[in-house]
């Protein structure tokens, strides 16, 4: 018993003498806590009911999906509709071919997200229709890869590199920030708070229209209040695309920001140029052939447009009308005159000078009262004869924003040489209504000489 | 024969010397097998996927229940990944502290969903150089779903599970309950605030230190030693629980590719992970 009672005690000091080589106190372990889950939730951005109130109107939004856009027609749903509702025709660019002409007829065009670099050509296209007062919308959206500055640097609108957030208020997500700082116009009117998705900031010569509050911050600009929408005139610029679809159109304001850009583009004050033929006479207008003897040409002319038109012998003083009369006949005479055309021994052009009247013909675009009329003129019969291969032409024989003059091979005149202008106005005069912003003839004296000179030559 | 055996044996089991010899000797043996304290290593890297979770959990728990293992060391080398996978290891690192003190050894990169594992631990340590930090979520929004004539479904949200919105408003839920997690376990130790924190930046150790998402600068052995010290030892063995299971850690993903995403499930879930968003 006793050896026994030696013998555990040995073990259990072994065991205690170990115990305290390895050891040296316990492991206290800390309070375990949880978060409360139940406490975690984030209040949600209301979905605001909407009633779009807007006033009918006429005419054509161009949508660029020519240049590699980074935007689905059926993404557009709420644009689009909106516009319908205006009374507006939606078209689709799809081939940059078609530009040109498409601007011809359009009153609005839309650019989203760019993913081609817009060529000087087109940029050209579009500061002129802007000139004309054709409405543009560019839209950047950062979660979009574009190239869009390659055309609004040309307008003085910039879209910020990187895009805005907001960690302290925002519509679940950071990079969902909420704009609530407008200034006064017709595009932010009625807003309080609207919602951008991944929205750039721009940087714009013209009038920032919505700046983010002062938590927003940018991930690449520094500090500063950040515009999302700016306008420079007739050019409209948005930093973000989103909120223009479903469903985020429908949080907070942005349904009716969503009806003010459709009502932007519904609502242009459209100027036409000669150019932008056949187009300004709309699709119902009257073929005026004034004389009985020029029926066939109005005829051809009439077939040629492939617009809906009645030919008529008579002005009937409403409606646009494509109007071909001699100089000498009373119908012509009224409307040179409305075109600054005087017609003596010389024809007489307001801002231009004065120019041979013999083998001539005078293609004039006169805009008044909300009626457009095209005057096809020219000193004899044969002149009306040449006028549809002009008409093919007419960026070639224009003067004018609104005036075209070309030779042709006259009865009378066979073989005379087309004068140059005897004088040229020292000073144009000054722009009227009719004759647009720029208001001065584009050719100089250089440049009619030479179209005169081609003329010869293409005889 | 028999006889001059027992008494020998009776001399010998007689003697002192022998017995407290023996006691000594059995004394030794026992707590070389049964109490001899260890720390257990537990590899937490690459991405935190099923099988990732499954592996760790499992060695979370053997560590657990092994009474010779007093303290663990997680070496993390992760850029994280899913959301509730890491919070299960967040929770079993949570259960495992309880009963044994849990050291974090950050590698090359603790971000994220192994983060999230990390400040389960009762310190965390990194190199100098280590990449810690990305507290926040990605997450893909639900895609469109193409409607079909011979198939249907029973409510508008069974195939997407939630809309667009809804989704993008659950995904900063699931990052604000990461958030208030690295709040609470963190405490007055995080320099960052709560706006800082859920920026999600990625530090480097010695700015992690600062910042508070770490609470030291050192090895994988100075975490050990530290593991020691707060299970209360002087001598330890290492225990590697990955060769003890033959649970082999995968390669360390430093970087995961955006194409995750593409890769995973019809629906799209939440994700603690750094990734690199590309093409």
């Amino acid at each position: 018993m006793r050896r026994a009672l030696i013998f555990l005690g040995v073990l259990l000091l072994a065991l205690l003498a170990q115990l305290l080589f390895y050891y040296r106190g316990t492991y206290s372990p800390p309070l375990i806590e949880r978060i409360d889950y139940g406490a975690i939730g984030i209040q949600k951005a209301p979905v605001v009911e909407f009633s779009d109130v807007y006033t009918p109107a006429q005419g054509t939004v161009v949508v660029d999906l020519a240049h590699s856009n980074e935007v689905e027609v059926k993404e557009l749903r709420v644009l689009v509709s909106r516009l319908s509702a205006r009374g507006y025709k939606v078209e689709y660019l799809e081939s940059k071919n078609g530009l040109e002409e498409a601007l011809k007829y359009a009153d609005a065009y839309v650019v989203i997200a760019p993913g081609d670099t817009y060529s000087k050509e087109h940029i050209d296209f579009l500061s002129r229709f802007v000139e004309k007062r054709g409405r543009l919308l560019l839209v950047h959206d950062p979660t979009r890869r574009d190239s869009i500055n390659s055309l609004s640097a040309w307008f003085g609108v910039i879209f910020d590199s990187g895009y805005l957030y907001n960690q302290l208020e925002n519509e679940g997500n950071y990079q969902y920030v909420f704009v609530n700082d407008f200034a006064q116009s017709e595009i932010t009117k009625g807003l309080n708070r609207v919602t951008m998705y991944v929205a750039s900031s721009i940087t714009s010569t013209g009038t920032p229209l919505a700046y983010t509050d002062e938590n927003t911050y940018s991930s690449t600009q520094p500090k500063q209040r950040f515009a999302t929408i700016a306008q420079s005139g007739n050019v409209l610029a948005l930093g973000d695309l989103s909120f223009l679809l479903e469903p985020y159109n429908a949080i907070y304001d942005n349904n009716k920001l969503v009806s003010n850009i459709a009502d932007f583009l519904a609502s242009g004050d459209r100027v036409f140029h000669l150019t932008d033929y056949p187009y300004y006479l709309g699709n119902d207008f009257s073929v005026v052939y004034s004389e009985e003897d020029l029926i066939d040409e109005a005829l051809k002319i009439k077939n040629s447009i492939g617009l809906r038109s009645a030919l008529r012998i008579d002005d009937p003083g409403n409606g646009n009308a494509l109007i071909l009369g001699l100089y000498n006949s009373s119908v012509a005479a009224k409307y040179l005159d409305n075109a600054g055309i005087a017609v003596n021994d010389k024809l007489e052009i307001k801002g231009v000078g004065k120019l041979q009247k013999n083998g001539s013909l005078v293609i004039a675009l006169t805009q008044k009262d909300g009626r457009r009329v095209l005057l096809i003129a020219a000193d004899e019969n044969a002149g009306i004869e040449s006028a549809l291969t002009h008409l093919s032409k007419l960026k070639e024989i224009t003067l004018t924003d609104f005036v075209a003059y070309a030779t042709y091979k006259s009865t009378k005149t066979e073989g005379a040489r087309p004068q140059a202008p005897e004088k040229e106005e020292e000073q144009f005069p000054p722009a009227t209504q009719e004759q647009g912003e720029t208001g001065k003839a584009n050719y100089t004296l250089e440049d009619i000489l030479v179209l005169l000179n081609k003329g010869v030559q293409s005889r | 024969m028999e006889i001059k055996i027992g008494e020998w044996l009776s001399k010998i089991t007689g003697s002192y010397i022998v017995i407290v010899a023996f006691a000594l000797i059995l004394g030794y043996l026992f707590f070389l097998q049964y109490a001899e304290p260890k720390i257990g290593t537990i590899k937490i890297t690459g991405t935190i996927d099923e099988d990732t979770t499954d592996n760790v959990i499992s060695m979370l728990r053997y560590a657990k229940e092994r009474d010779d293992i007093k303290a663990v060391v997680l070496r993390i080398n992760s850029p994280g990944g899913s959301a509730s996978l890491s919070e299960e290891i967040y929770m079993s690192v949570l259960s495992l502290k309880e009963k044994k003190p849990v050291v974090a050894s950050i590698d090359q990169i603790g971000a994220s969903g192994s983060y999230y594992s990390a400040i389960g631990a009762n310190i965390i340590y990194a190199k100098p150089t280590s990449l810690v930090g990305s507290v926040g979520v990605v997450t893909t929004l639900p895609r469109e779903v193409e409607l079909q004539e011979d198939s249907l479904t029973s409510g508008p949200l069974k195939e997407l599970g939630a809309t667009r919105r809804d989704w993008a408003y659950q995904a900063m839920e699931v990052a604000e309950s990461f958030i208030n997690s690295v709040l609470l376990e963190r405490g007055s130790k995080l320099k960052l605030t709560k706006e800082e924190l859920s920026s999600a930046g990625l530090y480097i150790g010695v700015e992690a230190k600062k910042n508070g998402l770490v609470d030291e600068i050192g090895s994988t052995e100075d975490a050990i030693s530290v593991a020691a010290r707060l299970a209360g030892i002087r001598k330890y063995s290492i225990v590697d629980i990955n060769d003890e299971l033959g649970i082999v850690a995968p390669v360390s993903l430093f970087k995961v590719n955006a194409s995750i995403f593409e890769e995973s499930n019809t629906a799209p879930v939440h994700y603690f992970i750094y990734v690199e968003r590309g093409e």
